[in-house]
């Protein structure tokens, strides 16, 4: 039963990913003297619920292909732990949320930890991060959002309660939206709950449809990513309207990321029915677009590979893509922003699911 | 159905044919079929090429309380340990996956629908009086089909010495809060009938230590939410009557109430898993003997079981998870033993078998209605060889409330053992045998990972092995070939784990053992060292870069050690398991290595007498180097423990004096 259970868990684990980049918000501490080029990405693997495998790799964008495996483990001398769920830069700091060792640090620029909260019982393990303003913010499955002062992450500022389940959380001017899953042992939601960040107070709950797990702020408009059969892995994009609390089918897809203009959608169909005959078709589409924005002569396999992350540079507006085969390959991917291959990767551990573009 | 006919005219065919040839027949033969086991060499440990026995002595004085610390001393099998008492425990022989295990408690088979895979920690050295493992099946004949359907057999005996009137109290206490208990009473009501009690408890805190590495931060830590408490009571009826007919009834309870520790996760200990389980059963049989030849036994047993896991995180709704699954089976089995002729045995079995899950992790209610029938023909043309061949036919038939299940199954499972007797002192032994495993309720029915659409998985073994057993040292060696087919593996998909037969294992192995025994003057010393290798290789899909990889949690080599000291009252028993690299994950790289371990215990005991009681004092040292290892990875094993083991024995002369 146990192992049963532990597949289970594995299972919500495996089908998160992130998007967040660098944020050179107006944070004083972390404001840059002037915008110079990205020093290095941090990728984190996620690995498999329970091997204590999750690692971040330090990429550096310089064009020779030079990756600095398992960073944190060689900075710190101890490994991060299980289930590195989501990493951003904001300023010149790195937060990292650990979900499976329950917790969420503060990094310097080289990985080395500087600060490190662990969540309590009654708080729930920490999920995506978001910061704005000075301040980080952390969905957690206890139902909650908290927030933290990015001068120092030894205790939460507050916590806000959102929907059983929160997952990908973001922040559109003065609001912070999360997608509210539910609990899936004994029922999905179908929500996008709104917090007023002046007071850090809930606002309302917004209703779409069942299981949202991303969520992305883009213009006046929310992107959301939810399953439609969750049994079998079938997701679609909804565009959401959070002011006349209205939403649409946008397309189908799994991935979604912004550069600030635009929405880019990775489709990835995958038929799990039969077995061994596991095919995947993976499409990348520009808006609603059908024509692909990457340019996969050099790369045909990522036609139908299983993408697991997908992210932005926000500064070159780069595409970076994650791919897993669940058993011993990872590679990430790097494409410039008229979709023309640079260069990939291997990863240290499986499943990369977010990257910090760390200045 | 129609198959199961065949079988029944099959054998009354064969009956009427060989209706002349019973009156032949002696009792000699006849027992030793019904009674057949394979001990060898000395007596003590008995090991031919596809069968491992461990007696009763050998269970009283080796260092381990536990069972599967007995089997761990056995050759090319796989004992997963989760750790600590209360710490699952299964045993998967030559790597086979433990599911391929079935096992037998006392003639009558020990099932779990749900899970597959039977937990052995439940079973206390102490009231167990014979462990055997065989590949195949064992030689016994004379058992229900079901038995023969697997491609392993775990055989489990209670006390055997039920002819003598007695009281039997065992004391065990040890590290980490580990104290146990048992009470046996035997007493005969009238000279043919016997009725034996017996009750056990067991608690353990079992907040071990273990050595924490993580990189290059190593650190104490200690196991907790490990506690257990376990109860067990059961009533044995026996009555025989001179081997003409014998009635044996068996009513068990067992309670238990646990927490899980869950694997370690880095820099996160809470552990809130709690479980609970009940089960009881009755079991009854009937066996007669009919011109001397035809031996016949009913077989009955109504087993129910349950269990309640709980969870307490703040991420359930109402910050509680609760599975509940109730179990009940009815199993019916008729078994027939026929010596045809003195070198002709021949035995017929037919086994109705009823399973039911009633859990809230399902909605569907599953039911399932299974048919066993099998024939077995066992024949000594000479005395240098002996041909036994038989098949189980399988008939399922699946219903659930709601929703689709599993497709009917039809099938035949046939197998083939020659054996050569070239001296009498050295056995070849070939075997052949195609089993399956049907998928478990689990694995069919789990909400969101269970698939309906499994096949059984299937496993063909081939043996070829030899054995030389004189009287002071016994050796054998064994070849073996196993694949596995349609192996139901978790499947990672986007959102969840779906299970599916995706998986071929190829197996190549060899178990090689020695004994030794001799004595130097008042000194027994019995010696005995095997080793496997184990390749099992991952051959799913050739394009895979796993293809050919080690499978997880299987050493290419391992072994043990085993010396025992005897002399006078006192035993001294020293034991080794050692284990070599194995891997947690499919991809055999360094971050997915398990490493080597050796685990040396030690056990010093005296038996003795006085005032006409017999008393048994163990002390022993476990894992004596401290040794901080996994069998499952991120499961520590527990360090150095200490266990007292007192028993008594008072044994009551009465009858044995009217006996003479």
């Amino acid at each position: 039963m146990k192992k049963i259970k532990f597949l289970a868990f594995s299972a919500l684990l495996l089908s998160t990913f992130t998007f967040q980049a660098c944020k050179d918000d107006d944070d004083e501490e972390t404001k840059p003297e002037e915008v110079i080029k990205f020093k290095h990405v941090f990728i984190l693997n996620e690995a498999f619920q329970g091997t204590n495998q999750s690692t971040i790799d330090c990429y550096y964008p310089n064009g020779e292909n030079s990756v600095q495996q398992k960073v944190y483990a060689s900075t710190n001398g101890e490994g991060l732990g299980d289930n590195g769920q989501d990493i951003i830069c904001y300023g010149k700091r790195v937060y990292l949320s650990v979900w499976g060792s329950n917790y969420i640090a503060k990094l310097d620029q080289n990985g080395k930890v500087l600060e490190k909260y662990s969540f309590k019982t009654d708080e729930g393990q920490p999920r995506y991060l978001v910061a704005k303003d000075g301040f980080v913010y952390v969905s957690t499955y206890g139902g909650k959002v908290a927030k933290f002062d990015t001068t120092t992450i030894a205790a939460p500022l507050g916590f806000v309660e959102v929907g059983a389940h929160p997952e990908e959380i973001c922040v559109k001017d003065n609001y912070l939206y999360a997608a509210i899953a539910g609990d899936y042992n004994v029922k999905y939601e179908n929500k996008i709950a709104v917090v007023d960040l002046s007071d850090f107070s809930f606002k309302e709950h917004i209703e779409i449809l069942d299981d949202p797990t991303n969520v992305l702020a883009l213009k006046d408009k929310l992107y959301v990513v939810h399953y439609t059969d969750p049994q079998n892995g079938i997701t679609e994009v909804l565009e959401v309207n959070p002011s006349a609390k209205q939403y649409s089918v946008y397309s189908d897809g799994a991935k979604i990321a912004t550069d600030g203009d635009n929405l880019f959608v990775i489709s990835v169909a995958t038929d799990w029915s039969n077995y061994p005959e596991v095919t995947t078709v993976t499409t990348y589409r520009k808006n609603k677009s059908s024509d692909s924005f990457l340019d996969l002569s050099s790369t045909p396999e990522l036609s139908s590979s299983i993408v697991y992350m997908f992210e932005i540079d926000p500064e070159n507006k780069d595409f970076y893509i994650g791919t897993t085969d669940y058993a011993t390959k990872s590679v990430v991917y790097r494409f410039n922003k008229s979709g023309k291959f640079v260069e990939k990767f291997e990863t240290s551990s499986l499943n990369p699911n977010s990257a910090a573009f760390v200045y | 159905m129609r198959i199961l006919l065949l079988h029944l005219l099959l054998a009354v065919w064969l009956m009427m044919l060989c209706t002349n040839l019973l009156a032949q027949n002696t009792d000699t033969t006849i027992y030793r079929e019904l009674e057949q086991v394979d001990v060898v060499g000395n007596g003590k440990r008995a090991r031919s090429s596809v069968s491992q026995a461990f007696g009763r002595e050998q269970i009283k004085t080796v260092p381990s309380a536990d069972i599967a610390g007995v089997l761990r001393l056995g050759n090319g099998l796989n004992i997963k340990d989760y750790g600590g008492v209360g710490g699952l425990k299964t045993v998967s022989v030559r790597s086979l996956g433990a599911s391929h295990t079935a096992v037998e408690y006392d003639g009558a088979p020990i099932s779990n629908t749900q899970a597959g895979q039977i937990d052995i920690s439940r079973f206390d050295a102490a009231s167990i009086s014979e462990i055997k493992v065989s590949v195949g099946q064992d030689d016994n004949l004379f058992k229900p089909a079901k038995m023969f359907a697997s491609g392993a057999v775990l055989t489990l005996k209670s006390h055997n010495d039920n002819d003598l009137d007695n009281l039997k109290i065992h004391l065990k206490t040890g590290s980490f809060g580990y104290f146990a208990t048992d009470l046996t009473l035997s007493q005969h009501l009238s000279k043919r009938l016997i009725i034996k009690a017996d009750g056990a408890f067991l608690r353990s805190d079992g907040m071990y230590k273990y050595t924490l590495k993580n990189n290059k931060n190593i650190s104490e830590q200690k196991r907790h939410n490990t506690d257990i408490i376990s109860k067990k009571g059961e009533i044995n009826l026996f009555y025989n009557d001179s081997n003409l007919q014998s009635f044996n009834l068996k009513l068990y309870g067992y309670d238990s109430r646990r927490g899980l520790p869950g694997s370690v996760i880095f820099y996160n200990d809470e552990a809130n898993e709690r479980l609970n389980d009940r089960n009881y059963f009755v079991q009854g049989d009937y066996k007669r003997r009919f011109f001397d030849a035809l031996t016949t036994k009913l077989l009955v047993k109504y087993n129910y079981s349950f269990s309640h896991y709980t969870d307490r995180n703040v991420m359930y709704t109402d910050g509680k998870l609760t599975q509940n699954s109730t179990q009940r089976e009815f199993f019916a089995s008729w078994q027939n033993l026929w010596q045809i002729a003195s070198p002709l045995t021949f035995s017929f079995a037919a086994d109705y078998c009823y399973n039911m899950l009633l859990s809230n992790i399902t909605d569907r209610l599953p039911k399932r209605y299974t048919v066993y029938s099998a024939a077995n023909l066992r024949y000594y043309p000479a005395k240098w060889t002996a041909i036994t061949v038989g098949s189980v036919h399988t008939h399922l038939r699946e219903k659930t409330d709601v929703g689709t299940h599993l497709d009917n199954i039809d099938r035949f499972s046939p197998y083939l053992i020659l054996k050569f007797y070239p001296t009498n002192k050295i056995a070849i032994t070939t075997l052949y045998k195609n089993t399956f495993r049907v998928p478990t309720f689990n694995e069919l029915y789990y909400t969101t990972l269970g698939s309906t659409n499994l096949k059984p998985e299937d496993a063909h073994e081939f043996n070829f092995g030899v054995s030389y057993n004189a009287k002071s040292w016994n050796f054998s060696t064994d070849f073996y070939r196993n694949n596995v087919d349609n192996k139901i593996v978790a499947i990672p998909t986007m959102y969840i784990w779906k299970m599916a037969n995706y998986g071929r294992v190829k197996i190549t192995g060899a178990d090689i053992s020695a004994a030794k025994h001799f004595t130097f003057a008042n000194l027994a010393v019995n010696l005995s060292a095997g080793y496997s290798y184990q390749k099992a290789e991952d051959v799913t899909d050739k394009n895979s870069k796993v293809y050919g990889f080690q499978i997880p949690y299987t050493p290419l080599h391992s072994g043990n050690g085993w010396v025992e000291f005897a002399y006078k009252n006192y035993t001294l028993s020293a034991t080794s398991v050692w284990s070599g690299k194995r891997y947690f994950l499919k991809n055999n790289i360094k971050d997915n290595e398990i490493d080597p371990y050796a685990e040396i215990s030690v056990a010093l005991s005296r038996q003795f007498e006085f005032n006409g009681s017999e008393f048994f004092i163990k002390i022993s040292c476990i894992n004596i180097t401290d040794e901080q290892y996994d069998i499952i990875k991120f499961y520590p094993m527990p360090g150095r423990q200490f266990q007292l083991h007192i028993s008594y024995n008072l044994t009551n002369k009465f009858y044995q004096n009217e006996k003479d």
